[in-house]
């Protein structure tokens, strides 16, 4: 009834602009293509996508769009083209859509260069879930967790902070994870009031303060084991500073950060006594068959040891030569321990830094994001995606995925033919979610940007996407319950 | 004879809601002006769908399209148009006639004080078009309390229960309001079937109590169970200082307000008299509590007054509304004000001349809070002195703290078309050139995106452009914005003329005799080539007086010179080493003094020096 009682006084203005016009008969041919936001050209979408809509940003008069896919076709006004979900169904069902696009100046049409959306059988999860936040720094607000139906424009609240924030006390949540895609088994952090994190395992739902003596921190970036009710997460001591001048803003570094496992069963953390407190550990993200732990690392000694300058300080004086390569490290699943580490790719040794691995479910590709230093990659341009073959040991940027601004945290769908993945390619400042098939050689087609119901609406967004994580299906708990379970007592992990 | 006097007291309620519309516009021109930038309203569903993520999303969805109504004189005509059409709603919905049409004022009058109590709140009020809000609340109250009157028994109640169903996700606690206005229609309440009666104070509150609860529990996820009951009312609590018991006291008001017109329409007759003087007390009370609880003075009205100025690159206006005398009592000057005065100076070319012309002061801004330099000012500062990514961050932060505003939007896009990161100053010129009034605004920095050469001959622009060329590195301000321009530009290095002598300004306001000498060093060279080149008076007074405290410095700078040979290459007035004398002569004659008391004594003489900037202005707390 919200829904209704929100959309009623713009309902018309809606219709409006989508209504189902006739094509026009006579026109000129141009060359060209048509300029659109999101820009949608020569894409390729999984047949049970929701609708793509789109603008047409060419000056005209007006315009129009006409889909055709097999014996199906369908015409939209401009500038806004809305397909309706029952549209777009029938359109998808015969195959690939042409796409002409009119534009009429003077009085005269012109029918744009037509390009094709690609639609592959090949289906991707029904949902994804990502945080909603925008792009400040210190300051937040109201932060929520997110899912979202990709067949429909459906987005519901998992879980929202203001549930639990008051003037004087904020909280923030972040770092929501799946056990293989299962929406029943999540977990998400909660800091500051009322912090600790929510972890729920098949209808049982608990906040865990996972903080003990042995670590620098409680969990930060979690990966669930496979298999097993574990959670592998780095703990990290972090810190920022700002960009005086580059548009890349902020630059967040960690100055200690380590690996633990935690025992969602028994409330247990594991963590090594003995470390390396240069050794920068982060990022980890199980093999498929839960063997092996994957993570990057960085070693950073201080540059200034002659002075009584602290490592932070010193790490932002030196803040481009951090640089994270990948090691994994084997794990026995009956002990909980971890084997030594290998090195799977020396970033460093390049010059570069490399975060953030993500394995295929078939355990064949890793794909991970390449940038020129430091572990934030998503503030930096030069993040790009890149995928190393774990079969022939064989890497490349993929070129078909990255832009020229920041391309970075990604996920893998659970048939491994769809990967989803942060870009700030739009406007250089707020990420948005970008989905694009990959093929069993690791061929990706070129990615489209999640769609709305109405195309402007991510123009208009003043806040980022978060962590976009597939799932099977929705998570079910309430966003009340997640609230209440957050206000009681924490279970304290032990050592 | 009671058409009559319903006519005169009619008009009496006009004349006295349209003269406080004149004083208003009169003396509010600027800080409402100020409030409609810091608001935002967009005609998109996105924005729509933003606002109503919270129980009264459309009531302050509305409220924030009236809000930018402010942009022009209009706006404030048309809250009072607002007023007079609650006056003659009240009048209606409890039937009030003859000099009973005067209670009808209480209400507006009562707005009127929520509406001016505002003061600083401005810059962190999170209510969306929180200036509107209370306006709106009571006439959409009204209005369902006249369809309540005006339907049948039955039809009656089913339009009160269907409105305590809709009300809450509509106009949140305001939708209490509305029914308890219904329910308070005593007269109808006698025509009404008692089934009806009885059911209506249940229904009241289960609506009230039991409505929000349901709702917030299912459809807005986003509530803290403590604030359910106090949607779409403006939240007075800053972090852990909480003001509400302050300002709640205009609502209370609000509320007592409705009685002498709820009840008054009931009275017997004869007791008119009796209804004025009630209606004139609580008038009279809610004045003289105003007038001892409002937090507004002179430095708020100069602030905004002289913001309007630099955003109109009204310089010289700057330096009037500083001098000015015409806001009331005469404080000390805030340091946002301060900042400014000097940002204008050095905008015209005459800071190193005139900055000290002026008084200096540190008053905190009159809240109950530290107002923070970040909120009223810092961000435009951070702009003009070409720390473009600082204003873009504070922008930033405040947008998510306390909502995207007009002003933010607008210093974003600046910021970013200096920065040269055009994609994202498209998405906010975009957005702007949706608005009412700002799409003018927005086109005309549309022609500069992808256009450094226009922005080069920009009048607002060029000036920044130097001023923003540094190399890049990272840094924090912690917030205090200040503090960091000095630091940053004291320790600065530019091989810009405009740009140095910033880095001079700043090493003489922190006294800094290490950094004054390599930069006014830096200034002299700069400009020897110009023959009508002639130093600045404070300049050649820092200079002079440092040279009178440390001999060897200016030596230090003309290496291969005496002290003396050294000191011959600055040129001094005469003037500037005749005050220094008479001001050290006059410190000897008042040795005896206290600090403060030789404050007093010297300004009168050397108030505009840097002599008595050096001496005796100190411990400028900055925010």
């Amino acid at each position: 009834m919200k829904s209704a009682l929100r959309f009623l006084p713009i309902f018309l203005l809606t219709l409006a602009s989508c209504s189902n016009p006739q094509a026009p008969e006579q026109y000129a041919d141009s060359q060209q293509l048509p300029t659109l936001y999101p820009e949608y050209t020569d894409v390729t979408v999984p047949i049970n996508i929701a609708p793509l809509t789109f603008t047409v940003t060419d000056t005209c008069d007006a315009s129009m769009a006409r889909l055709t896919a097999g014996s199906v076709s369908r015409t939209y006004a401009g500038p806004d083209i809305c397909p309706t979900e029952k549209d777009w169904k029938a359109l998808v069902e015969q195959g690939d859509i042409e796409v002409e696009v009119f534009c009429q100046t003077n009085r005269q049409w012109t029918r744009m260069k037509p390009f094709a959306i690609h639609v592959s059988p090949d289906k991707i999860d029904p949902y994804i879930s990502y945080r909603i936040i925008a792009p400040s720094y210190v300051a937040y607000e109201d932060l929520t967790i997110r899912q979202r139906n990709l067949e429909t424009y459906d987005e519901e609240i998992i879980y929202s902070n203001m549930a639990n924030t008051t003037e004087s006390d904020g909280q923030c949540i972040n770092c929501h994870s799946y056990q293989n895609y299962d929406p029943n088994r999540l977990q998400f952090h909660v800091r500051q009031y009322l912090g600790g994190t929510v972890i729920a395992y098949d209808g049982k739902v608990e906040k865990v303060d996972m903080k003990t003596g042995a670590t620098v921190s409680a969990g930060v970036y979690p990966a669930w084991h496979p298999t097993e009710k574990l959670i592998a997460y780095s703990t990290n001591k972090t810190g920022q500073s700002f960009h005086t001048q580059s548009n890349e803003k902020v630059e967040v570094q960690d100055t200690y950060s380590d690996l633990m496992i935690y025992d969602v069963e028994n409330h247990k953390v594991y963590a090594e006594a003995a470390r390396d407190t240069n050794d920068l550990d982060c990022f980890p993200f199980w093999s498929p068959d839960g063997k092996t732990l994957y993570y990057c690392s960085a070693h950073y000694e201080k540059f200034d040891t002659a002075q009584a300058t602290t490592k932070e300080f010193d790490m932002i004086q030196h803040y481009k030569e951090v640089r994270y390569s990948l090691y994994r490290r084997s794990f026995d699943i009956a002990t909980r321990q971890l084997g030594e580490r290998e090195m799977v790719y020396d970033a460093a040794a390049d010059s570069l830094s490399a975060t953030l691995p993500r394995i295929s479910p078939d355990g064949r590709w890793l794909l991970f994001t390449l940038g020129k230093y430091g572990v934030f990659h998503i503030w930096h341009k030069d993040a790009d995606l890149c995928l190393l073959d774990l079969q022939s040991g064989q890497m490349r940027l993929m070129d078909e995925l990255n832009s020229p601004d920041v391309d970075s945290y990604h996920s893998w769908s659970s048939s491994g033919r769809w990967i989803i993945f942060s870009s700030r390619r739009n406007d250089g400042n707020f990420t948005r979610p970008f989905i694009a098939h990959i093929d069993k050689q690791g061929r990706a087609t070129k990615p489209f940007e999640l769609p709305q119901r109405h195309p402007q609406y991510h123009h208009e967004l003043m806040r980022s996407y978060n962590v976009p994580e597939f799932m099977l299906g929705p998570v079910t708990i309430q966003p009340n319950k997640l609230a209440k379970i957050i206000r009681q007592e924490a279970v304290k992990a032990t050592p | 004879m009671k058409h009559l006097r319903t006519l005169v007291a009619s008009l009496l309620v006009l004349g006295l809601l349209i003269g406080l519309g004149g004083w208003v516009l009169g003396s509010e021109t600027d800080v409402l002006f100020r409030a409609q930038e810091l608001s935002l309203w967009l005609p998109s569903r996105h924005f729509y769908d933003t606002s109503t993520i919270y129980p009264g999303g459309t009531l302050t969805w509305m409220a924030a399209y009236m809000t930018q109504y402010f942009y022009t004189d209009a706006g404030v005509w048309l809250l009072v148009g607002a007023w007079c059409l609650i006056a003659i709603q009240l009048v209606h919905a409890y039937r009030l006639r003859g000099t009973r049409v005067l209670l009808s004022v209480l209400v507006p009058l009562a707005l009127a004080a929520i509406f001016l109590q505002t003061g600083y709140w401005i810059y962190y009020l999170k209510l969306q078009g929180h200036l509107w809000v209370p306006t709106l609340g009571v006439m959409t109250a009204l209005l369902a309390a006249n369809v309540h009157r005006l339907l049948p028994r039955w039809w009656g109640f089913a339009w009160y229960v269907l409105y305590g169903v809709v009300a809450y996700p509509l106009f949140g606690a305001w939708g209490g309001l509305g029914l308890l206005l219904m329910a308070l229609q005593l007269d109808k309440a006698k025509t009404n079937p008692k089934i009806i009666n009885i059911a209506m104070a249940p229904l009241f509150v289960v609506c009230v109590s039991l409505l929000p609860i349901i709702y917030c529990q299912w459809f807005f996820h986003q509530v803290e169970h403590t604030c359910i009951y106090k949607a779409a009312l403006p939240c007075y609590q800053l972090g852990t200082i909480d003001c509400t018991q302050q300002y709640h006291w205009a609502y209370y008001v609000l509320l007592a307000a409705f009685v002498p017109a709820v009840v008054g329409g009931y009275w017997n007759k004869g007791r008119e008299l009796l209804v004025g003087v009630l209606g004139l007390l609580l008038v009279a009370g809610g004045v003289l509590w105003a007038d001892n609880r409002w937090y507004r003075d002179t430095n708020f009205y100069k602030e905004v007054a002289m913001y309007r100025c630099i955003e109109n690159l009204d310089w010289e206006g700057v330096l009037r509304v500083m001098r000015s005398h015409d806001y009331g009592e005469t404080k000390p000057p805030t340091r946002v004000m301060v900042m400014e005065k000097n940002l204008a100076l050095f905008r015209l070319g005459r800071a190193g001349d005139e900055m000290f012309h002026y008084p200096e002061g540190a008053e905190r801004q009159n809240a109950p809070w530290e107002v923070r330099l970040t909120q009223v000012g810092g961000k435009m500062l951070y702009y003009h002195y070409g720390k473009e990514q600082f204003c873009y961050r504070w922008c930033m932060e405040d947008g998510v703290e306390f909502g995207w505003t007009v002003d933010g939007l607008k210093y974003m896009t600046k910021s970013s078309l200096i920065t040269h990161d055009w994609k994202v100053a498209r998405k906010y010129i975009d957005m702007l050139k949706t608005t009412r009034f700002h799409r003018e605004w927005a086109k005309k920095y549309e022609q500069l995106i992808g256009h450094p050469e226009l922005m080069a001959q920009d009048e607002e622009m060029k000036p920044i452009i130097p001023m923003a060329a540094y190399p890049d590195r990272l840094d924090g301000d912690m917030t205090l914005v200040e503090m960091y321009l000095l630091k940053a530009f004291a320790n600065g290095v530019g091989a810009e003329p405009y740009y140095q002598e910033m880095t001079l300004i700043c090493s003489l306001i922190m006294k800094d005799i290490d950094l004054f000498w390599p930069r006014f060093h830096g200034y002299i060279n700069m400009h020897r080539n110009d023959k009508e080149m002639r130093v600045p008076t404070h300049y050649q007074e820092a200079a002079y007086l440092y040279s009178m405290l440390e001999p060897q410095r200016p030596s230090e700078m003309w290496p291969g010179l005496t002290n003396a040979e050294a000191a011959e290459r600055i040129p001094f007035d005469e003037g500037v080493k005749q005050k220094y004398k008479d001001f050290m002569n006059f410190n000897t004659q008042c040795g005896s003094m206290s600090e403060e008391q030789k404050k007093v004594a010297f300004a009168p003489m050397y108030g505009d020096t840097f002599y008595y900037f050096y001496f005796l202005v100190r411990n400028q707390k900055t925010n």
